[in-house]
């Protein structure tokens, strides 16, 4: 019985007495440290040679001894080898050598294998009760966070079940693809059949990627199907989770000691696809900025996410309409995977590119060193055949861009090899080359070289084809000579020579607005 | 693609003077390029009157854009008008590319090295 704070009694809950494993072959020496540890209030159990040692742990398992303390030199097996074996089966249970003869190379051979402690015989009372105690804490945190990443694990096996009863990957036209930094992350995605064929799809991503965030993740895409069913709008369904957010979650003041709960908001992109698949809305709060690409292999930038929902009342949702969407493609993809891009100083559209196309052992490869939970849907609209283009670079440069050209053409070369990792030398000088002049002219003579003014480069690839695009379009009025069809380059122009670069090294070139948006083609067969 | 400024270093003396660029001529560092070869070219100019021909070692260069053809067509214009022979050695096939495209091959002798 003990007392506890407000004075009552209580029945105290008895602590399992931890147990010991004690190997020596000297039977004096054996009984002594049996008195000593038994004393120290250890349950003990003894072997005198490592063959019994492991008899007795095979036997009542490793789980049943929080330390086991041994001597190095024995007849037969020695303690090192007790050591190995045991951190096969039970790489938690720590072990305490205790010599009195092991070499330096011994000493050393036993820490590389993981020995608790290593004491010098004879061993001090004081000192054998510390490396008992802290071996003890040793094997018990050890063997919690064991159990702990087991209960994460299985959070991950349950995450990646609900994903498969979505339906998501059940839908030919959407290619999707999710790793969460840990086992279970905060990035999901959801999928509804509407009235008339049509299909929403909700992409979610709730703040941290720890399982609180997997848990509210499921709340959230619980919470959606719910409406869903009950056949709420889209809006309808980010106007209640925003409420329910501001209004219950985060409806609280800051300090509160007495609620833990980190502060929650919801990156959150719905997506409703008619029958025909050829109109599409999105509403979108807080995830990276959709990707529109064109059958001709023209990217677009849809519907700034703006906030998240769960920060304000009015959550300002993006909304697009696209009509006539047919053979076109949609790539959404969350934060994580715009972080790692940059980390890796490749654009994001070329890292989903890789993903993409790759196989899920590849994928985990590509995202080992991930720091954030990374997720990649893409939608394919009625007519988006398998040689449809994918966006690999859809970037905007300021008109001074030319000074920096060589830092440019860097990061170009870097995410085009890492989007295509086949791509052939020759081939990608062709394309930096193109591109460089293309952009130079597009910059300092579109642009007149006016930071105020921009233009714009893309990059698409069709795997299938074997086929990468660029295009460059600036906003000046172009030019009009025909620099394409030109019998012979007039070297006296000096702008000749790039337009010269650019007519001959592609496989095809092709231009619009008089010479203003400049196509050019490469075969990478 | 590297556009540090190049090394330019000069060997031979009397009939042939190889002038070697040591990387990538391009926009960005043309201007440096083209000041260091003009110092050449005008030293062999006024002190060696034997001077017959220039060979441009640019076997160095990976990459040469639009900014740096119209340098090397330059350095043609001003050798041919003083009756030098020109030869330019490179050791990248898609550089030679763009000599054809731009009919450099046809002011002076390209010598593609190593392919």
């Amino acid at each position: 019985m003990y007392l506890t704070s407000d004075g009552r009694q209580s029945q105290r809950v008895s602590r399992p007495v931890d147990s010991v494993l004690i190997i020596d072959d000297e039977e004096d020496l054996l009984d002594m440290l049996k008195a000593v540890v038994s004393t120290l209030g250890y349950e003990v159990t003894t072997a005198s040679d490592v063959d019994t040692a492991e008899g007795i742990l095979t036997r009542r398992g490793t789980r049943a001894f929080q330390c086991v303390l041994t001597d190095y030199k024995m007849p037969g097996r020695n303690g090192l080898e007790l050591l190995r074996w045991l951190k096969h089966f039970d790489a938690d249970l720590a072990i305490i050598v205790n010599t009195g003869y092991a070499s330096h190379e011994d000493v050393s051979a036993m820490i590389r294998e993981g020995a608790a402690d290593i004491l010098k015989k004879p061993v001090q009372m004081d000192i054998l009760r510390q490396a008992l105690t802290h071996a003890v804490k040793q094997t018990r945190v050890s063997r919690r966070r064991a159990s702990a990443e087991k209960a994460v694990l299985q959070v991950g096996v349950v995450q990646s079940y609900m994903l498969r009863i979505t339906g998501i990957r059940d839908i030919p036209w959407v290619g999707f693809y999710s790793r969460p930094v840990h086992q279970a992350g905060g990035d999901f995605v959801s999928s509804f059949p509407r009235e008339g064929g049509g299909e929403l799809l909700i992409m979610a991503d709730v703040a941290g990627h720890n399982l609180d965030a997997a848990y509210i993740s499921a709340f959230f895409h619980g919470a959606v199907h719910g409406m869903a069913r009950a056949g709420l709008s889209s809006q309808s369904m980010v106007n209640e989770i925003n409420r329910f957010l501001l209004s219950k979650w985060n409806d609280r003041d800051l300090g509160d000691s007495a609620d833990q709960a980190p502060e929650a908001s919801v990156c959150a992109l719905f997506i409703e696809v008619d029958g025909t698949r050829e109109t599409m809305v999105c509403h979108n709060n807080g995830l990276p900025t959709p990707v529109l690409t064109l059958p001709e292999a023209r990217t677009s930038f849809i519907g700034m996410g703006n906030c998240p929902l769960g920060l304000y009342d009015d959550p300002e949702t993006c909304v697009t309409r696209i009509d006539g969407a047919k053979g076109a493609s949609l790539l959404c993809y969350s934060d994580g995977l715009e972080d790692f891009a940059r980390a890796q100083r490749i654009s994001p559209l070329a890292l989903a590119c890789r993903l993409h196309f790759a196989s899920d052992a590849e994928r985990d490869e590509i995202l080992a060193e991930a720091d954030d939970d990374v997720m990649v849907m893409r939608l394919c609209m009625a007519d988006c055949g398998e040689d449809a283009f994918f966006p690999i670079l859809a970037d905007s440069y300021p008109g001074d861009t030319y000074q920096q050209i060589d830092a440019v053409e860097d990061g170009w070369a870097r995410s085009i090899q890492y989007a295509i990792p086949d791509i052939l030398d020759e081939k990608l000088y062709s394309i930096l080359l193109t591109a460089r002049e293309a952009v130079i002219n597009a910059t300092l003579h579109g642009c007149g070289g006016d930071p105020e003014k921009a233009a714009d480069f893309h990059v698409h690839y069709s795997p299938k084809l074997k086929l990468l695009r660029i295009m460059a379009r600036d906003p000046g009025q172009g030019y009009d000579d025909d620099f394409l069809t030109a019998a012979e380059p007039d070297m006296e122009k000096e702008r000749h020579s790039g337009l010269v670069l650019i007519r001959n090294f592609p496989d095809r070139v092709w231009t619009e607005r008089r010479n203003a948006t400049v196509f050019a083609e490469f075969s990478l067969i | 693609m590297n556009a540090s400024i190049p090394q330019v270093s000069v060997a031979g003396a009397g009939e042939e003077i190889t002038l070697v660029i040591g990387g990538n001529i391009l926009s960005t560092n043309v201007q440096e390029v083209r000041q260091k070869v003009l110092d050449v070219l005008n030293q062999n100019e006024t002190g060696n009157p034997l001077w017959k021909r220039l060979h441009l070692d640019l076997t160095a260069a990976q990459m040469i854009d639009s900014t740096g053809l119209n340098f090397l067509v330059a350095v043609t214009r001003h050798v041919k008008k003083r009756g030098i022979e020109l030869k330019i050695s490179v050791s990248s096939p898609n550089i030679s590319k763009s000599f054809n495209f731009i009919r450099l091959n046809r002011q002076a002798e390209i010598v593609l090295i190593g392919s």
